[in-house]
Parts: C-alpha cells; structure tokens; sequence
C-alpha cells in the first residue's frame, strides 16, 4: 500500500522537475501561484506563487490548476473565491448523508449554493462518464466508492480530479490522499450464536469447509463492486500473506498446494466462493435473515444494519471480537471508501474544494461520525470516534488491521485476471 | 422517349402532402428512422470500442480503440462464453418458452370458463385475476419468496408456508427457473386471458355450434375448431410473452440470484457492473435480434392464407357449457388462487411495512413507523420519517404520478396519430414500415435503452433535456410507444373511413376530424391506448434510474435505492402503494370511461 | 318418421320472453318457414329445435324420441339430435379448406376414410363445388360459400334439417337462384326442412307452411296461400304480401241481412262469406292490391298519386281522398300523374278487422 505513496512522490520530483514556474516569491494569503502557460495565465489572477521552496507543477487545464491552488489556501480565502462562482454545485453521491453535511455546510456558508443528487452506485459511473466532457450540465464533484473503477475510468481518463487540502497531509494517512477518502464502511463477519452453543469463528479458513456450504451470505459480488474489489485484493501480497498464515495455524501446515493455486489466497478464494449463498440481493436481507436464521449461519455485511436491528444484536457475534476477543483468524470483513472528487468540467473548483475541506474536518464529518451511525470511519485521524449507542463499534485502527480495504494501484494493475477466476465461481 | 416531367412530379409531391395522413406518416417514419438508427448506431460502436475499465486492461488499448476482442471473447468456446453466454441465454429461452406456455395454459383455460362456461362468481374471478398483471412482475417475485423460503434451502429462513404448514419445498421450487417460470407466467396469465378471452368472445359462437350438430363431441371441438381458430392470437400471445420472459430482468434478479441463475439481461447488469460494457451491449444486441425474429414470425403468421375475418359475428348466442357437479369446486378453486395471487400478496405487503424488525411477524413487533412515524432510525439516516409524513415522499409520489401521465400523454397521442396516419394509408409500403418500426423501442433492453438516451442527452444539441423532467417523459413515451400506437391503430381500424370522408367532403379541417369524429367514436379504446402507459411507467424500476438526477426524485427510483440499502419496510411500503394507485386508477378509468387495462390489452392484438 | 312436434314451449330471459307458450307440429316432409321480423322468436325457436338454446318449459320430441322435456329433466344435446343447421353466416370453419369442412361431420360419425371422400365427392358433384375442394373458404365467393355449407350439412344425412336465414347474406339474384336450389333439395332428400327467414316472399315461394310470428307467439300456422288470402289477423295480412294490402279505417253497421260499411267517405255494402253475428262500430277494412280494379266506371273517385312499373305488373299509388291505395295491374301500363280515375274493390277476399286487429270477416265489398 506504501506503493501508492511512492508513486506520488515520484510524481511530484519530476513534475518539479518539468514545472517551467520558476517564481518563488513568498506566499500572501489571497495569492495565486504563477501560471504554468501563458495561454493559461489569466490576466486579473497571475501573481506569485506560494511556496518559497516550492516548484508549482504543470497542468493540462485549468480547472486542475485552480485546485492545486485551492489546495494550499485557507478556508476563509476559498471561501471568498467560491462567493464569485456564480453556479450552483451539484454533488453526486451514493451516500445519502451527504445531504446532512451539506445542510451543515450551507449553515456555515450561507452565500454558496450546493445541492446533493443521490445517485445509485451502478449508475453513478455511467453517468459521470457520460456527462463530464460532454454538453450535458451534470455533476460539479462526486462522493463515490469503488477504487477500481474511480480510477481506471473516470480519474486515469481526466474526468475525475483530485482534490486534497495541503493543510491535512499530514492527519490523512497518505493512501487516502489520492484519491481522496473521506471515509470508510466496514462489511464485517457475523455469526449467529443464537443458540449459545455454536463455536466461535477461529479462521477464516473454516469458512472453507464443507460445514458451510451455502451458510455464508455474501452479497453476490457481481451484483456488488466493492465485494469484488475485496475478494480481488485478497490475492495482494499483504493478504496472501495474511490467509497463509491463517492456513498455518488452522490447518497445522504450511500453504504448500501450488500444483493447484496461483497462491494460497486463489486456494481461499476458490472454496470460499463454493460456499457463499447469494440468496439476499440487499445487506438487510443478510442481517435479518442469518439474524433469525439457523445457528452457525455466517454473513457478510454492513455493520450499520446492526444498529436498527435489536433480534440481530442479541443474535448475532461479530466475528472481529469473538474466539474470546482474539477475534477471527485471517481476516475480519472489509473495508472500503468512499471518495471524493472534483469533476472535470466544474463551474465552481473553488466550492468543491471548500466542502471537500469541509467534509474533512470534524463539523463536517459529523454527518457521519455520531452517535446514531456505526460502521463509518472518517479518514481524518485526528477526529475521535463518536461512539454509537450500541457500544459495539471500536476504534479505525482496530478495524484496519482486521479488514481488506481496497488499493486502487493493486486492483489497476490485478483486476481483470482475479475477477474473470472469481466470476467463473460465482456463475 | 421519355420526358422526365417535372411539373407531374410537383404536382404528385404536393397532392401527396396536401394530406394531413400523409404527412403525419412520412413524419413518423423520420422519427422511427432516427429513433431506430440512433440506438443501433449507438450500440453497434460499443460492441466494436474499448471502453474505459477493465476493458482498458484486457485489451491494453486505448480508450475508443476499435476491438474484437468483445464478440471473440463473448462468443468463443469456453468456460467464458458458457457462462456468460450460452447459459444465460439458455435460460432466457427457457423462462420465455415455459412461461408463455404456462401463461396461455393459465390465461386460456380461464378465458375459456369464463367466456364459455357457466361458472359462477365470474365477476369476482375476473377482476381477482388481473392484480398479477397489474403488480410489477417481481413483487410476486418477492412474494414467492416470502412463501415458499424454508430452512431446507438456502436462505435458511422460514417463509409463510413453513411457518403455516410445516410444509419444506425442495431448492428448485423456491429458487432458479422454476419459480422464474411460474410468476412470469402468473404475470402474464392475465394478459393471455384477455388477449384469447377476447377472441374467444368476438369468434362467432357458431363456428362451435355447427360442429356439434356434425355430431362432434365437447373434446373434438375444442381441438378441431375452437384452438385452431384462436391459433393465431394465442401464437402472437405467445410470442409477446415469449420476449417478455426471455428479456426478463428483475424476476431472475430476486429468484435466480441464490442458485446462480442468469438470464441474458441479468447476465448484462452484471457486465456492466463489471466494466465489460462492449460484450454487454453484444448480449443486448442479441436480445434485439430475437426480438425481431421473434416479430416477424409474429407477422408471418398473421398474414396466412386461411384468413381469419369471419371472428367476428353475433356473439349473444353462446350457449354455456355446463360444468354441472364440477362447477362449485372449479368456481372455488378458481377464487382460491386468484386470492393467492392477488389479495394475499397485498396483505403480506401490508404486513412488512408494519414490522420494525424485518420478517417478525408478531404483534409486539407491530409499528407504524414506516408510515406515520417522525422519530425514526432512518430518519437519522437521511430519510424523512414515515412515508407519509415526508415531503420529499409525497412529491416522489406526485412525481411518479405526473411523469406517468406525462408519459402516456405522449405516447397515446403519438400513438393516435400514427394510428391515424397507418390506418388511412392502409396497404402502403410506408404505412408498413411505420407499423412494424414503432415496435421497435419494445425490443431494446430497458438498460441499454436508457443508457442511449442518456447518451444521447448528453450531446450538444439535446444537452438541454440532461437530468430534464422531459427526458424521461420522452424516454418513457417513446419506450410504451408500441402499446399505444398498436392499440391506436386497431381502433383507428375499426371506424370506417365513410365516417371521415363525409366530414372531408363537408371541408371540415383533419384535425377536427381526428378529434370531433374519430376520437370520440372510438373513447373508450384510444382511452385505454393511454391507460397502458400510464401503468407500465408506474411501475417501471429500472427504465428511469438512470436518467433520473437523483434516485429520491420519484417513487419507483427511491424504490429502488431502499432495495439496496435494506430498508425493506419503506419497500414493501412503496411497493403497496404503486399497487394500490395502479388499482385504484384502472379501477376509476373503467368506472368513468369504461376504459380499462383489459380492454386495452384486448385492443392490442385484434388483427 | 322425423316429425317435429313443439308443446308448450317457452323460452324466457328474466321477465323477457322470446318465445311463449309455442305448440306446433311440424309433419314429416314439411317444408316449414319460421316467418317474422326481428325478435320475433323465430331463431330463438329454431335454435332450441336444435338444442342450442335450452327452452324454459315445454316439450320438444323429433321422430318418436322426446329430445327435450323440462319436467322430466330429459335434454339431448345438438350432436344426439340428427339434425343438420344451416347457419345464417355458414359458419364454415376458416382454418379448413371446403373439403375438410365437408368431411368433419363424417369424421365425427367415425366413418372410414374411403366412404367419407366417397361421400365428400358425391356432395361436390351435388352442389356443384368440384372445383373448390382444396381452397380454404376465405377464397370463395358468398354463393360457394352457401353451396359448401349446405353440402357440409346434407353429407351427414340428416333427417331434419334447420336453417337461420341461410340466403340472407347473397345478393339478390343469387338468392333467386338457392330459392329454387332449396325446394329442388327439399324434394330431393325426403328430409324435413325448418326455415327460418323475415323475408315473406322466400316463405310463400318454399314453404308447404308458413308459420308467422310476433313477439314470441304464432300468428298463423298455414300453408302459404291460406296465410295469403285469409289472414287470422292484420298483422299476417300486412306482413305477407307485395305491396302489402290496403288498410283502410271504417265503420260497419248492420242494417237487414248484410253490413253497411263506411270507408274512404263511400257507403259500401259487405256481404260476408259466413254468417255473422250482430257488430258495429269501427273498424279496419284490409283489401289485397290485386283487388283494387280500375275501372271507367268505378264508383271511387281517385287520382294517380304515382306510378310504379316493373315490366311483369304495374304497382299504381292512388290518392283517394286522403288515402293512399296502391293497386296492382298486369303487365305495363302507364298513367298521367293526377290523373282522375275510377276505381272499384272487387272480389270476395276483402277482410274486416277488428280495433285490436282480429279478423272478424271476409267477404264481398260493393260500393254503393
């Protein structure tokens, strides 16, 4: 996952390197940094740059300019500049909280015009790629999940810019940063223990047995993007490495079966995927059913469904915090963000980067972070956990290090090989 | 030698448009043109690019490039073509062939009771046996799963059945193509019924009558004389179910899921939510093509040689069979599944939205939350509070209702003109085309059809109608067009053209014609063109998901976004009352116009 | 052998009756027309001959065999009947061709392959239709249609056959030429022949009796000719007869041994055929056209209103005081419009109706 951060890094040497702005002349607040092309430079705006040391990279168009700039401005100062855009900013989204973030928001900036459309993740990326660049007036910026298809077809096709304030690199872990993550659901194991009597999960590898033919509930992955990108990025060499172990200590040997298996994690994937029952189209569906189910039914799902639902909460263990709190073997469920972006063809950068900051910063994840929500992690580390009523939700860390979350650079560069092995296991 | 004369052609030109028919139809047979040739063009370079994704990757292209690599991919031998391809469309074929087939056996044999029979509580049994057509196909997908799921299989929950009877049903009736089978044949019964009910009414009860005196017994008359005889609307029945089955979506989507079973359109979502868009649009491609395969058998048919003109005639002399001693338990059992299949699901609606925790049925578990309440789990969530106290609810549904009328306002009007401009140029080369090109919009998948005209909506000159109330009223226009310019066109059929000739001869202008004299002789048929409109788009999920600016802008696109989210109380809640509306607007419409959607589903296939 | 014998038939729909109360024998060989307009019942009595239409009450025996009897519950459907029906439309089956048609009854009486072709031939040959055997019926014409239909009929043998205005949909001389087809056919096939028709001249020219109702009840049950000449009522005497007869309002007093009438503002004097009792007052005098002589010196003043020749006779319109009396003459002959004639009523055929239109006498009329 370092990965991603390396290549960023790279990035940004050579566009250093490449950057024909050579001013360095200290940063006044309301300034802007110099223009990169003169047929670019806009009369009224070309100033100096900000940075003393600071080489200001080359962009292809201006929108990505206004946004490398916005990034190193104040709130205040975005502020103002997104007081002159005159249109109003659409916000797709596939979270319907965002519509609580932008009211807050609005309450804040009441000079700034910001409307939410929420839009169904199947559709979302026919949409954007659709609309941006095309006549249509459609989205200014986009809250969205699914690193793989953000990245390979909206961001690496320049529909899709990134956005991230300077001021939070260093309280936004820097995987997070491009794309941008605002933040994070978690699809956990569960268990029903209803009965009392059933084992706790030790390993994910027990999920393999022929015990659980059809007791695994699992949204079928291709109905469902982000189950595909994790059941994709077991195969990465951090999880590989994860479910070999699991398979040490469960099966007492070492993962030795490459006559068969690409790698252990293909092995897993292979028998796990027998396994699942795609019968319920919806994580509610899940919830309930293994909630009022048989004894020793597993499922995989959003862990807010728990929250609303009390037979699901007497009846079910979260695989993460059961085996007396040593939690399960392998792997605990997993993660995945949703990002945010600001489109191409935005009439209003300054705006988006303004509520991008917002959704950041604790008022505005607050939408998210409360006590009414669970199951939701922002991507800002500085902002503590609210904790949910039920008590049961625990700190991101704790959920990092138990649950898959998704890497755009390993599902570009593995995704359609993993997903045609998938797909031929769950047709 | 010839002398090309000009002044003979200017003069053949404008007689030809001097007529307003004539112009109307050469209007239509544009639009059809553009309508068709836009989506084909359309599709046919997305089979051929590559797009963005994991096609990028596959192929290692370009965005755009030109490719193959879909149609090789997709269609050559291996595991990828056999599940991707040749199963599901295996599967479609099948759920298109056994539904169609159980559907006329149902609708058929209720046709027959009802229309030559003396069974009793006919009134009751025919208003009863609509309500499958008019839900949306896959509440009963739900609803059969509420019954029939059991901790035998599967799911692992108990579904009314079990809970009732103890009773288990094996894994092929709860789930897979069976039950696929059985509830598009359930929804389509009702069209079989009216669509064969209505021959059976209009054939000449003589035609029957003359074979018994020829000493023909009930058996040898049904097989000799009544069947053949409603052949061939029962082959077109057949066939209009066949594509609707084999174009299925949501029913597999709710009942296939679980064992893994794909039909070609849910095969197609799949692709598309995986980023294989070229071989996504090759499956629509090929559902197309039996579309209009399936069409022109359709019309082949309908043009035999042994004409059918004489099903028409006195039908006030049909002597009703008398079931005698089998009467009552036929009459009961007839009511017996026709509640099944309409109350009851209504009830179990009923009954989930009143339900805090999902799938409890006790009374302790009772709310009314999800319809009346403020201070709601999902109100923190983003949603309103009960449905009913929400604004937001009440304007989707506002919107819904509007956009649904919008919708068959402009089709059936559409519909009516063209029904027009066909009718008086009867047995034109161009009136043909125009008849056979209005069907069109019917045959292109929902998904891809919507995905083309968001395209579309997306180009400079149509830019204005983006995320526009009158993109979806011309999406959904244009999708129900072939039911309403079918019905249009069999009433327009049925006044004689005397009828307007004297008007012409007394100068009166032709669009007074069409509205003084033509539309008011045939109300109540053109008023049942626009009823189908109006109940298709109300229930339609999936046409509008895509176009609209966001999913809680009406009440089937909000529908659909609490299906994936899990809130299936506000579901269940939408779903009652898209029914209840559906029920009570056909129930009005026949109240107050006589027009309902039995008649204009009979229109639709008189010849 | 088939005689057909209805006993107090009723057929009725709700408070509706189609057909009241209805005893009638129909003998062996007859060749009875059911004669009425439309809703009179006749269709409706045809058809529960047939036993297509179930009767309310009553008895209905073909031969010797009771086929209906709503007391003891007895009802033989269609097929056990032996009857053959013609239906107004033919009702030839659309999706088979003019052979299969024909052979469809044989088939059903589970004849064998080679007598059913033998027959099918012999009823092509009879009908006339050799040529049409292989086409389907949309492709022949209305007339070959009725051959087919007549020929699917009579393959069977029926010993009774019914048909329901089976000319009604020819035009008129085709219609001309199946009338003399049909009575040709009646003495053909020693078979009992049930017409029904609201065509009066097609009941006069076919029928050995004529059986005219109204409402649901017979008016008359006669051989044509007595139906003609002495109709039971007004009723009969207005439907039967072209140009139907003159109808003129009166009063009749007795005065001596005859009757005194007054009509069209003469005084005339009737001398009834039989004796008759004692009346007066009002009445409807009725005289057959053929009956209205111009004469030079005819008593009755009258002037030519119109003039109708059709070669064979001449129908003339005369206008006498108010009254418009047609009388038809032989042959072609011509009048000046508004030319005044005489005019006299002659024979003993002219009737006397009563206010409700019961015939209370014929007899003689001279004016005075």
């Amino acid at each position: 996952m370092k990965r991603l951060a390396i290549v960023l890094a790279c990035a940004l040497t050579l566009s250093c390197f490449t950057g024909c702005g050579e001013t360095d002349a200290p940063a006044s607040p309301a300034s802007e940094p110099a223009a990169a092309e003169a047929t670019e430079a806009n009369g009224e705006k070309a100033a100096e740059s900000s940075g003393p040391a600071e080489e200001v990279p080359e962009f292809d168009t201006e929108i990505e300019k206004i946004l490398y700039e916005a990034s190193k401005m104040s709130d205040e100062e975005l502020y103002a500049k997104a007081k002159e855009e005159k249109e109003k900013t659409i916000v797709y989204s596939t979270t319907s909280l965002a519509a609580t973030a932008i009211e807050t928001f609005l309450a804040k900036y009441p000079d700034l015009t910001i409307e939410m459309s929420d839009i169904g993740e199947a559709d979302m990326f026919t949409k954007l790629s659709t609309e941006i660049g095309s006549a249509a007036d459609g989205a200014d910026m986009a809250l969205l999940q699914n690193a793989y298809r953000v990245n390979n077809e909206l961001i690496s096709e320049d529909l899709l810019y990134n956005y991230f304030p300077e001021a939070l690199k260093g309280v936004v872990d820097e995987n997070y940063q491009d794309p941008t993550a605002i933040l994070f659901v978690s699809k956990l194991i569960f268990m029903n223990k209803s009965d009392g009597s059933t084992e706790d999960l030790k390993n994910v590898w027990q999920l393999t047995e022929a015990a659980y033919k059809d007791k695994v509930f699992f949204k079928n992955p291709a109905d469902e993007p982000v189950g595909m990108n994790f059941l994709i990025m077991l195969t990465s060499d951090e999880w590989n490495k994860k479910l070999s172990d699991a398979y040490k200590s469960y099966f007492g040997t070492e993962w030795n079966n490459t006559a068969e298996y690409k790698s252990c994690a293909y092995e897993f994937l292979d028998k796990f995927l027998a396994n699942c029952n795609y019968t319920y189209t919806a994580d509610g569906g899940i919830c309930g059913g293994i909630a009022e189910g048989e004894p020793g039914s597993v499922g995989l799902f959003v862990f807010s469904k728990l929250r609303t639902n009390e037979v699901a909460r007497a009846n079910l263990q979260i695989a993460a915090t059961g085996n007396n709190g040593a939690g399960i073997e392998g792997f605990a469920g997993f993660m995945y963000p949703t990002y945010a972006q600001v489109c191409a063809d935005t009439d209003t950068p300054y705006t988006c980067a303004l509520f991008i900051n917002y959704l950041l910063s604790e008022e505005g994840g607050a939408a998210w972070n409360n006590e009414d929500n669970m199951g939701t992690y922002l991507s800002n580390r500085t902002i503590a956990l609210v904790p949910d009523s039920t008590g049961l939700d625990k700190e991101v860390d704790f959920w990092l290090d138990r649950c898959v979350i998704e890497d755009g650079d390993y599902l570009a560069a593995n995704y359609a090989d993993v997903y045609e092995y998938i797909a031929s296991r769950i047709n | 030698m010839k002398v090309i004369n000009l002044e003979k052609i200017k003069n053949r030109v404008k007689t030809y448009f001097s007529n307003p028919a004539n112009c109307m139809l050469v209007f239509f047979f544009i639009a059809f043109l553009g309508l068709s040739i836009y989506p084909i063009t359309a599709m046919i370079k997305e089979m051929f690019i590559v797009h963005a994704g994991i096609e990028k990757t596959l192929i290692s292209a370009k965005k755009g490039t030109f490719t193959l690599y879909h149609i090789q991919k997709l269609f050559a031998p291996g595991e990828w073509s056999v599940t991707s391809f040749y199963i599901p469309f295996k599967n479609s074929f099948l759920l298109g062939f056994f539904g169609a087939s159980l559907a006329i056996i149902f609708g058929g044999v209720t046709a027959w009771l009802m229309t030559r029979s003396n069974l009793k509580y006919k009134k009751l049994i025919g208003t009863l046996f609509m309500f499958p057509y008019l839900m949306p196909a896959w509440t009963l997908a739900q609803f059969w799963i509420y019954l029939f799921q059991n901790t035998n299989v599967m799911s692992g929950n108990k579904g009314i059945v079990q809970s009732l009877f103890g009773l288990c049903m094996p894994q092929w009736f709860v789930y897979g193509l069976f039950p696929c089978v059985i509830v598009n044949s359930l929804h389509f019964a009702p069209f079989a019924y009216i669509l064969i009910g209505g021959i059976l009414q209009n054939m000449d009860a003589t035609l029957e009558e003359s074979a018994q005196i020829l000493r023909a017994n009930r058996l040898r008359i049904v097989r000799k004389v009544t069947l053949p005889i409603v052949m061939p609307a029962l082959l077109s029945t057949f066939l209009l179910v066949f594509s609707s089955g084999f174009a299925s979506y949501a029913v597999p989507v709710f009942l296939g899921g679980a064992v893994r079973f794909y039909t070609l359109a849910s095969k197609m979502k799949a692709m598309i939510n995986a980023g294989y868009m070229g071989q996504a649009y090759i499956i629509a491609a090929v559902m197309i093509i039996c579309g209009i395969i399936i069409l022109m058998i359709n019309q082949k048919y309908t043009n035999k040689r042994r004409s059918f003109t004489t099903v028409t005639g006195k039908s006030g002399q049909v002597s009703l069979v008398d079931l005698k001693k089998a009467n009552r338990p036929i009459s009961i059992a007839m009511i017996i599944l026709t509640v099944c299949f309409s109350v009851v699901p209504l009830i179990v609606f009923a009954l989930q939205t009143i339900q805090r925790v999902p799938g409890d049925y006790s009374i302790s578990n009772w709310t009314l939350d999800f319809w009346i309440g403020k201070d709601l789990d999902a109100y923190k969530m983003g949603m309103v509070g009960g449905i009913l106290v929400g604004k937001d609810f009440l304007m989707a549904l506002f919107r819904l209702v509007l956009l649904s009328i919008a919708c068959s306002v402009f089709a059936g009007t559409a519909g009516l003109f063209i029904g027009y401009s066909v009718v008086r140029n009867r047995r034109t080369r161009l009136s043909k085309m125009v008849e056979a090109m209005s069907f069109f919009p019917y045959l292109i998948p929902t998904i891809a059809f919507s995905a083309i005209y968001l395209a579309l909506a997306s180009t400079k000159t149509f830019s204005f109608l983006y995320n526009s109330f009158l993109l979806l009223v011309i999406v959904g226009g244009v999708k129900y067009l072939p039911f309403a310019s079918r019905g249009c066109i069999n009433s327009m059929l049925q006044v004689s053209a005397e009828i307007e000739e004297a008007a012409i001869l007394m100068k009166v202008p032709w669009y007074k014609r069409i509205f003084r004299i033509l539309v008011p002789i045939q109300k109540t048929s053109i008023f049942s063109g626009y009823l189908l409109p109006i109940v298709s788009a109300m229930r339609e999920v999936d046409l509008f998901a895509l176009i609209v600016s966001n999913s809680s802008y009406m009440l089937t696109t909000m529908l659909l976004a609490f299906n994936q989210t899990g809130y299936d109380q506000y579901a269940s809640a939408i779903t009652l009352l898209i029914i209840v509306i559906v029920l009570i607007i056909n129930q009005v419409s026949s109240k107050l116009t006589g027009a309902s959607i039995s008649q204009s589903v009979g229109s639709y296939n008189k010849q | 052998m088939p005689r057909i014998e209805l006993i107090n038939i009723t057929k009725r729909w709700g408070d509706f009756y189609g057909v009241k109360n209805l005893n009638m024998v129909i003998e062996d060989r007859d060749f009875v027309s059911l004669l009425g307009p439309s809703g009179c019942g006749k269709t409706t009595t045809l058809r529960m001959i047939a036993g297509l239409e179930t009767p309310t009450e009553g008895i209905i025996k073909i031969g010797d065999k009771v086929v209906f009897d709503s007391e003891t519950g007895v009802n033989l459907s269609s097929d056990k009947r032996e009857i053959g029906f013609i239906f107004q439309n033919y009702a030839l089956w659309p999706h088979m061709t003019v052979y299969e048609n024909i052979a469809f009854g044989l088939e059903s009486m589970k004849w064998n392959k080679k007598d059913i072709d033998a027959r099918v031939k012999e009823m092509l040959a009879l009908m006339k239709i050799e040529e049409f055997e292989k086409r389907y019926p949309s492709e022949i014409s209305g007339g070959q249609q009725q051959r087919v239909a007549i020929a699917r009929t009579l393959a069977v043998k029926p010993q009774v056959l019914l048909m329901d205005e089976p000319l009604s949909n020819l035009d008129a001389k085709l219609r001309l030429e199946m009338r003399t087809e049909l009575k040709r056919l009646h003495a053909d096939t020693d078979s009992t022949f049930v017409y029904v028709t609201h065509d009066q001249l097609e009941a006069m020219t076919l029928s050995t009796k004529i059986c005219l109702m109204k409402e649901g009840t017979i008016q008359q049950y006669a051989p044509p000719l007595q139906v003609y000449n002495e109709p039971n009522n007004l009723y009969v005497a207005d439907f039967v007869g072209n140009p139907s007869m003159n109808f003129v309002e009166g009063k009749i007093a007795k005065t001596g041994e005859n009757f005194e009438v007054e009509l069209l503002g003469y005084k005339a004097k009737f001398i009834p055929n039989e004796k008759l009792e004692d009346i007066g007052g009002d009445i409807t005098v009725g005289f057959r056209p053929e009956y209205m002589k111009i004469e030079e010196n005819g008593k009755i003043k009258a002037s030519v209103y119109s003039t109708l020749p059709s070669g064979l006779e001449t129908t003339i319109k005369l206008k006498v005081g108010e009254e418009i009396i047609s009388s038809v003459v032989f042959g072609a002959s011509d009048y000046v419009t508004d030319e005044e004639l005489g005019c006299s009523i002659a024979g003993n055929n002219v009737c006397i109706f009563d206010k409700d239109g019961q015939k209370i006498s014929m007899g003689q009329l001279i004016i005075e």
